[in-house]
């Protein structure tokens, strides 16, 4: 119990009062943004980077960790009053959600995701107090083989379990990690693909990818969407749910937690997955799965339990090994780098108010998010009114100041207008951006390590099979490699047969992937202010 | 401009989608899409090749500059190739939508806005890119634009100059 003394030490740094500032500041834009139409979470905190620049570490990822969950509830607000997710952790919120909504009962189905989200949240923060220690101590062990093939893993596992073309979350990935080589290698000092500027011997700053491929791209490629009229919101008086509410939701919200922070840890899972895994769940262990879709409770609370105990429980990778399981972790682990942090498991032991300090805010961050969300939901709901024409061009002057003070360099600004171009072409094409800014980040890493592995070992790919660790890692590379398509291919096959047969054969025999099915295709077009796409995030969390 | 492109258009243009599932979904792109979706990125992985064969390539137990750039860019190749026998049925592109021409004077102006930022400080362009984005391209009547531009200025002034104290050329 030794290493708890650090941990308790860590509220210290939580109690400040700046930082609890901060935290509260974190939720409440986190929440705002969440509930302002276009941007993600992804994209928010990219859009926010540069000005953690000036902050304290602890204080700026405290900042960002608020902004992360706070937006993560304030999806759930759109998707439940509009049936807008603006993510994709809160889609299947929006199914028995918004039925809820239209039978009055609003107040009820936020209430209770802000309720299941703290409790999925604080679960998930105990479980991460004890396990991210133990997967970093792990770790220690790893040398630069064992990097690369992990890194190599992640990227492979957030491609192969995106939504859409593995071939093409490849594509992506390949030309992320291309653009990560641009600059001064490394190990020889030769300038690589700069074409002699001297703007880019540096290389090519995360920021300026995460920006301006979720933040700049984004808003390019709603452009030429047709916007809709403002959507009018559903009256509700309190975000509160009954004692009868609570009573129903308790298995659902027990089983979310669990469920969630098991497939927040694993690449590629995330908040999005578990969220569907836990819909799925619920609706298959309920004793009348018919009442599913037409405004359960039970289908509210699992998802949105099982989405923060996932969003929390996806920091054990980045905080214990360096490396995120997500495109939101990706920029997380952006923000923490441009303080002069690199995780990995030394963090633990080399930065423990850090360490400690961020997991530790999340327990406040999750309560300051239940005790504002109840009572201020209202004042949220006012933001939907804000119109695209405002916010764009106020996203835009954030960016491109906020870009400009990383380096000082106007350089800067013409470089995110491209990748802002680049990731809007992306969205067009469907090449999913989530695996080009997550191999993007861990690009870097995955040479110099790969790099050092082939130097050590005198030339010999052996050193990938040389430790027990190795060979798993390896092992589990072939097997997703032999895997992923196969599975995808069987999905295709599934999800073909599905649609022609839909009338005979119930979703809830074909497991998640007919659940997504069943989500794209279930609401009704009611009152469809606007198409209802997932925003940036869809990719973003990846 | 090709034939399919049009029918982008008309795709994009055309009424009331059938059914809910299709309205949830921005209209689907047409095969010159899917073929550039190919393409570029396979001309990308081309280019790559050829710039790190330049680069010089090492030996395995002394890796030079250009290898892992080339095994990359090999990846990449292999990977935007395979779409050739695909991309018929891809269902990922989306057709191109509408309001470019907002969206070249956006970029036009976001440069131009770069471009003054550190000649003249970046209290001017930054009320003239507001009241530009907000009035002409959003189309949003006088005193919105007049109002949110000088009141979004002030609070960037008040953000980044005086409470995280940055360094941006200012004139004030």
């Amino acid at each position: 119990m030794e290493f708890l003394e650090p941990a308790l030490a860590g509220f210290g740094v939580v109690f400040q009062p700046a930082n609890l500032l901060f935290c509260l500041i974190g939720v409440t834009v986190g929440m705002a943004v969440g509930v302002l139409p276009g941007l993600g979470p992804a994209a928010s905190i990219a859009v926010l980077l540069p000005i953690t620049y000036a902050l304290e570490p602890e204080s700026a990822i405290i900042l960002l960790a608020g902004i992360f969950y706070g937006a993560q509830y304030g999806g759930t607000i759109t998707s439940v009053l509009l049936r807008l997710p603006g993510e994709s952790s809160t889609v299947v919120t929006a199914i028995d959600g918004y039925q809820m909504a239209r039978k009055g009962r609003a107040g009820a189905a936020l209430g209770i995701s802000a309720v299941g989200s703290f409790i999925g949240g604080t679960v998930a923060i105990l479980a991460l107090t004890f396990v991210a220690p133990l997967v970093a101590s792990f770790a220690l062990a790893f040398g630069p083989a064992e990097y690369t093939l992990l890194a190599v893993l992640g990227i492979l596992l957030v491609s192969a379990l995106g939504e859409g073309s593995v071939r093409k979350a490849g594509v992506s990935a390949a030309i992320g990690l291309l653009l990560a080589t641009i600059g001064r290698d490394p190990l020889t000092g030769v300038d690589r693909f700069t074409f002699g500027s001297n703007n880019m011997a540096d290389g090519i700053d995360f920021v300026i990818i995460a920006m301006g491929i979720f933040g700049v791209g984004e808003i390019l490629y709603n452009m030429t969407l047709r916007s809709g009229p403002s959507p009018s919101t559903p009256s509700f008086k309190r975000a509160l749910p009954s004692r009868e509410d609570m009573r129903e939701s308790g298995g659902a919200i027990a089983r979310g937690s669990v469920l969630g922070f098991i497939l927040g840890v694993l690449p590629g899972g995330g908040a999005a997955v578990s969220s569907l895994v836990a819909y799925a769940t619920e609706k298959r262990i309920s004793r009348n799965p018919e009442q599913f879709g037409k405004g359960d409770i039970k289908g509210v609370a699992g998802p949105e339990t099982a989405n923060n105990a996932a969003a929390t429980s996806s920091f054990i990778p980045l905080l214990s090994l360096g490396i995120p399981a997500n495109a939101t972790m990706a920029v997380m682990l952006g923000a923490l780098l441009l303080q002069g942090i690199t995780p990995g498991p030394t963090l633990i032991t080399d930065e423990p108010a850090v360490f400690w300090g961020v997991i530790n805010s999340m327990y406040i961050g999750n309560l300051f998010l239940l005790l504002l969300a109840i009572p201020l939901i209202g004042v949220f709901i006012k933001l939907l009114k804000v119109r695209e024409s405002i916010l764009y061009p106020l996203t835009l002057l954030i960016t491109m100041i906020g870009v400009y003070t990383v380096r000082t360099n106007v350089f800067d600004m013409f470089l995110i207008l491209v990748f802002g171009v680049l990731g809007f072409l992306m969205k067009k094409l469907g090449l999913p951006q989530g695996p080009l800014v997550l191999a993007f980040i861990l690009g870097a890493l995955i040479e110099t390590n790969f790099r050092q592995s082939m130097i050590l070992s005198d030339g010999s790919f052996d050193i990938f099979i040389g430790s027990p660790i190795a060979i798993t890692l390896s092992a589990v590379i072939v097997i997703v490699l032999v895997l992923a398509p196969a599975v995808s291919w069987l999905l295709a096959r599934r999800s073909k047969g599905t649609r022609a047969e839909r009338k005979d054969t119930p979703a809830e025999k074909k497991g998640v992937q007919a659940e997504k099915d069943t989500v794209a295709e279930k609401p009704e077009s009611a009152h469809s202010q606007k198409p209802v796409h997932v925003n940036g995030t869809n990719e973003g969390q990846r | 401009m090709s034939a399919t492109d049009s029918r982008d258009v008309e795709e994009f243009n055309g009424a009331a989608p059938s059914t809910a599932a299709e309205a949830d979904r921005p209209p689907r792109g047409g095969l010159a899409t899917a073929l550039f979706a190919v393409a570029g990125p396979l001309a990308l992985g081309l280019f790559g090749i050829v710039l790190s064969l330049q680069l010089g390539l090492g030996e395995l137990n002394s890796p030079g500059p250009g290898l892992w750039p080339l095994i990359i860019s090999v990846f990449l190749t292999v990977m935007s190739a395979a779409g050739v026998f695909s991309f018929k049925r891809d269902t990922d592109v989306e057709a191109w939508g509408s309001g470019y021409l907002r969206i070249g004077l956006g970029l036009v102006s976001l440069v131009a806005y770069a471009l003054l930022f550190e000649r003249i400080g970046f209290e001017i362009p930054t009320l003239l890119l507001l009241f530009f984005w907000i009035k002409v391209l959003g189309r949003e009547g006088w005193r919105t634009a007049i109002v949110v531009s000088t009141v979004a200025t002030a609070a960037a002034y008040g953000l980044f100059i005086l409470a995280l104290r940055v360094n941006i050329p200012h004139l004030f």
